[in-house]
């Protein structure tokens, strides 16, 4: 049998999350994948995890407070990047060249080619501008239009388009130095 | 081959095939909700079983301290010892 949280929208679930298990569970379910995503590709894979359970508890701990100004996603989208900003500060910075650590071995959805190519990535994007590696990752890795980036980020349309192509041109000469090819 | 001018085109195509990889959803995306809300139900339960522990143990130890505790003398009345003396010890 469907479950009737399924077919509720993002802002309905989203009241009901904060009191009702069930409606989180289904806002997680929605939401988890593109959260672990955006994270795998920033913090690397290794990390994902972790900031996918900060952003929820995070989320869950806020629910009462979201007033639906902004999609679930859009809201989501900052949690996630303000969790993978402070893991990346917290961390030694590493660079394109070291030896890439093992992604769980033991966990075969974890490893593989997608895994190293993320964990490439995660590499060169700690290596940009936070403004910069914030708008790359929206617009090329989440799939966010510029006024959706521009709304999240606080930063004109301009702006955003700007941090965009430097930091792609910053991304390209960093992975083309290092080797990193498809 | 690879033209020389032709460098910057394939830098750019590089790049977006990679950034292309990176955004596909994969297994570990997609079983990212099971794995969050396993360990959250555990850490539920745990919390649970903590806070039940601790409620009995609470329960325990009030259940002991009424049971155990000495029994006080009741606090002489000055009615009862006024009503003793008036009708004297062998009534």
């Amino acid at each position: 049998m469907n479950d009737p949280h399924d077919t509720l929208s993002d802002l309905h679930l989203a009241r009901l999350a904060a009191r009702d298990e069930r409606a989180f569970e289904a806002l997680v379910r929605t939401h988890a994948p593109m959260v672990h995503r955006l994270a795998a590709s920033l913090v690397g894979p290794g990390a994902a995890d972790d900031i996918v359970q900060e952003v929820f508890i995070a989320a869950h701990r806020a629910l009462k407070g979201f007033r639906g100004e902004a999609s679930l996603s859009t809201w989501l989208h900052r949690i996630t990047l303000n969790a993978c900003h402070r893991a990346l500060g917290a961390r030694q910075t590493v660079t394109l060249e070291d030896t890439p650590e093992p992604h769980a071995p033991h966990d075969p959805a974890r490893a593989g080619e997608q895994a190293q190519v993320r964990d490439r990535l995660a590499r060169a994007l700690a290596q940009l501008p936070p403004d910069q590696r914030e708008a790359v990752a929206l617009r090329e890795l989440s799939g966010l239009d510029y006024a959706e980036i521009a709304a999240l980020t606080g930063a004109e349309l301009g702006t955003v388009k700007s941090r965009i192509n430097r930091g792609r041109a910053a991304l390209r000469a960093l992975l083309t130095r290092a080797g990193v090819t498809p | 081959m690879t033209h020389p001018t032709d460098r910057h085109t394939d830098d750019f195509d590089d790049l977006d095939t990679l950034l292309a990889q990176a955004r596909t959803l994969g297994p570990a995306d997609l079983g990212a909700a099971d794995r969050f809300l396993t360990r959250r139900r555990a850490a539920r339960s745990r919390n649970r079983a903590g806070w039940l522990t601790g409620a009995l143990a609470s329960a325990a130890l009030v259940a002991g301290l009424i049971v155990l505790r000495p029994a006080t003398p009741l606090p002489s009345s000055a009615a009862y010892d006024a009503y003793q003396s008036a009708w004297g010890a062998d009534w």
